[in-house]
């Protein structure tokens, strides 16, 4: 089997047992690797009974198919559980060198079962396996945890992914965590591996994954990464990283500001991608084999908080952790934000909208300071915003609260719950629906709740487009969105599992010639974006089977509420009329939500037709 | 002729090195004839610095915003005193 190991690993932590089982070559060739492939073993491993923190929740983690090889930017690796967070199917994928390595070091993937009585950490290396105490690590940060391990294992060149301490506290956005601020994040994979008692991963890998012809693959790989390096988009990526976007994002008026209710804040470029290059950049890092090298190594030495060398924040990052809450912030005080959740290990999207309506609820006197401990959540109040973030992290005080997301808040407090920013229980991510219509159709439809990495909606409404997929610009509050959602959320799909990073336009022919020359097959583009199409049915699909339906699919009130003022200009997206398209399109059910029977067949997926009762 | 301003979003400000220019035109369509002059080869330049030698244009790769509204890309609406110009650049990421 060429392009895989053929095995995957299946740890019981329950009764520490380590067993190398056959990957099953069906799955592979259908669903790819990483979260699709990662979503197909879920899907028979779990039901609505499950319990997400219960040792019966499968924890996923999956390579993407060309992890590991020298193609360029083709680093992420993923994994898929039962989410914690929002009760149904949930997934995540992240790029930087583990998935290379865990490549590399022999593995198709790893199933984490059952629950381990006592702190563990799993050590892979060149195909040998070990279950390690990892009592003396419980507790630590996820710099010190991997720091650690390293020296345990006397090789810098393992790489780790772990948890931290919110995981451990079973805060239910806890990630995991690898390199410096690399997450797994969202769904709360790392409160899974927190429940089953796993620190973390360690793998090292210098095996030569078998290829039908890797001279070939070399050649097509070399082509690939010029394509890369000279890619438009690659070069605003090196220049300003995901965070310079923050001075579009406040033309557009794309960074939602005091929670959904006002236009992006102004204030925010003093800690955009561009600020960070202007005053504070001294390099860059990239993922495995990348070379766009799209993060920023900054030095900060003045300030609240001083840095010698750290990595610097995302775009979701630097809106949800400062407008969200109305902070008017400066570089060292995002920075160390940043630095708090990715040290604790929790997401920063969820945490910070979820403050964000803490603070909402706080301005409209639902709640006070007998509910919040005393923090005085008013917009812009910067020092309650740096603790009510630590409080998530340790899962303590009011910040308990607020880490078990906006949903359950709305819940609690007796609010309406489209209120709530979320769909499906997970927070809408800092792409505002009100500044691009197709991000709307986006979030209310993405199988694992909000997300914004499902599609190429505002990218390709950003001007950019799509030209090998045929998606080109068009107006982003323009309602006709349901034909370039629905293509362009199977091809990210598609390049999730093979673990392509968005930031890399590959021409489609060189990501054909990679696959076919690593795997042997002869496939085409077609039957790539039918694999696409069929990764999503079938996360939809577990979706549905976990309690998913049409009255999901719905966008919170709160952003139907038009702003005037700013980049918005009022307009609010048409999911009216939007949702029956695509709808339509997807061919599922309107009131069950469920794909219906006769697609899932004709995507070769009779078995999920029947499991869920497709009709 | 109409005393305007551009602001240059974003990377543009990084790899253009300038925020703001001041420019007298009297159309949208003056006003890219502008920018593609006065500041084309400074991005040429970068992107040959990065190993890239195709030609690219700065104007065609933004999206703009006329008074913070966005515009399409008419070629000849008139511009008066004051106006401001945005140029953002087409990609999208984060």
């Amino acid at each position: 089997m060429n392009g895989y190991w053929g095995k995957i690993l299946i740890a019981d932590l329950s009764t520490g047992t380590l067993i190398d089982e056959p990957l099953n070559e069906r799955y592979a060739r259908d669903f790819l690797g990483s979260t699709g492939l990662a979503a197909r073993y879920l899907f028979d491993m779990v039901d609505e009974k499950t319990d997400p923190l219960g040792p019966d929740n499968p924890l996923i983690l999956m390579p993407g198919l060309l992890n590991g090889t020298s193609g360029p930017s083709v680093s992420r690796w993923g994994g898929a559980t039962k989410s914690p967070y929002t009760g149904h199917y949930g997934d995540a994928n992240a790029g930087a060198f583990f998935g290379a390595e865990l490549k590399n070091a022999g593995y198709d993937g790893i199933i984490l079962k059952g629950q381990s009585p006592k702190p563990v950490y799993l050590y892979i290396k060149n195909g040998a396996v070990q279950l390690k105490d990892a009592g003396s690590l419980w507790g630590t940060d996820t710099y010190k945890t991997q720091e650690e391990i390293k020296k345990e294992c006397k090789d810098k060149r393992t790489q780790i992914a772990c948890i931290g301490p919110a995981s451990e506290n079973l805060v239910p956005c806890g990630n995991i965590m690898s390199e410096w601020g690399h997450s797994l994040g969202r769904a709360g994979l790392g409160c899974v591996m927190g429940s089953k008692k796993v620190k973390a991963i360690a793998v090292r890998g210098q095996m030569k994954l078998p290829m039908q012809d890797p001279e070939r693959f070399r050649e097509v790989a070399r082509k690939a990464t010029k394509e890369v390096r000279e890619g438009f988009l690659s070069q605003w990526m090196h220049e300003g990283g995901t965070a310079s976007w923050v001075d579009s994002a406040i033309s557009y008026g794309d960074g939602p500001t005091r929670y959904y209710t006002a236009p992006t804040m102004p204030e925010a470029t003093k800690i955009s991608g561009v600020t960070m290059a202007e005053e504070y950049e001294t390099g860059h890092t990239g993922c495995f084999g990348c070379p766009i090298r799209c993060r920023k190594v900054l030095q900060i030495k003045e300030g609240t908080y001083t840095y010698e060398s750290v990595e610097g924040p995302e775009y979701e990052t630097v809106i949800a952790l400062g407008a969200m809450m109305g902070l008017d912030l400066d570089m060292p005080t995002i920075v160390y934000l940043n630095e708090l959740c990715n040290g604790y290990g929790f997401d920063t999207i969820s945490s910070g909208a979820s403050a964000g309506y803490a603070f909402y609820l706080y301005e409209l006197g639902v709640i006070s300071d007998k509910d919040t401990g005393g923090l005085k959540l008013t917009w812009g109040n910067i020092d309650a915003a740096v603790e009510l973030i630590r409080q998530i992290g340790t899962n303590e005080g009011f910040g308990a609260i607020v880490a078990e997301g906006t949903r359950r808040m709305a819940e609690r407090y007796g609010r309406p719950i489209g209120e709530a920013v979320q769909t499906k229980g997970l927070e809408i991510p800092m792409h505002d629906p009100r500044a691009y219509h197709s991000m709307g159709l986006v979030y209310a439809t993405a199988p694992r709740g909000a997300d914004h990495n499902k599609s190429d909606g505002y990218q390709v409404d950003s001007g950019v487009g799509h030209p090998d997929l045929g998606l080109n610009a068009d107006d982003r509050w323009g309602d006709e969105k349901a034909a370039m959602v629905e293509k362009s959320q199977n091809f990210r799909a598609l390049t999730d599992s093979l673990g392509i990073c968005h930031f890399a336009f590959i021409p489609f022919d060189l990501v054909l010639g990679m696959i076919n020359s690593s795997t042997g097959w002869n496939t085409d583009m077609d039957q790539l974006m039918t694999a696409g199409e069929r990764i999503f049915q079938l996360q939809r699909a577990l979706s549905c089977k976990l309690g998913i339906t049409s009255q999901d699919d719905v966008l919170p009130e709160l952003v139907m509420r038009p702003i005037p003022e700013g980049g918005q200009e009022g307009h609010v997206p048409n999911m009216a009329k939007m949702l029956p398209e695509y709808y339509a399109l997807r061919d599922w059910d309107s009131t069950t939500g469920k794909p219906s029977k006769k697609r899932l067949e004709s995507l070769g997926m009779p078995e999920i037709a029947a499991s869920i009762g497709a009709k | 002729m109409a005393r305007i301003t551009i602001n240059f979003i974003g990377p543009w400000r990084l790899v253009l090195g300038v925020r703001t220019a001041t420019a007298e035109v009297h159309t949208i369509d003056e006003a890219r004839t502008y920018v593609e002059t006065h500041y084309g080869p400074v991005y040429q330049k970068r992107l040959k610095a990065r190993g890239i030698v195709k030609k690219q244009s700065i104007w065609d790769n933004s999206n703009i915003l006329l008074n913070g509204r966005t515009i399409k890309q008419v070629e000849e609406t008139a511009l008066k005193d004051g106006d401001t110009l945005d140029l953002l650049l087409i990609v999208a990421g984060g």
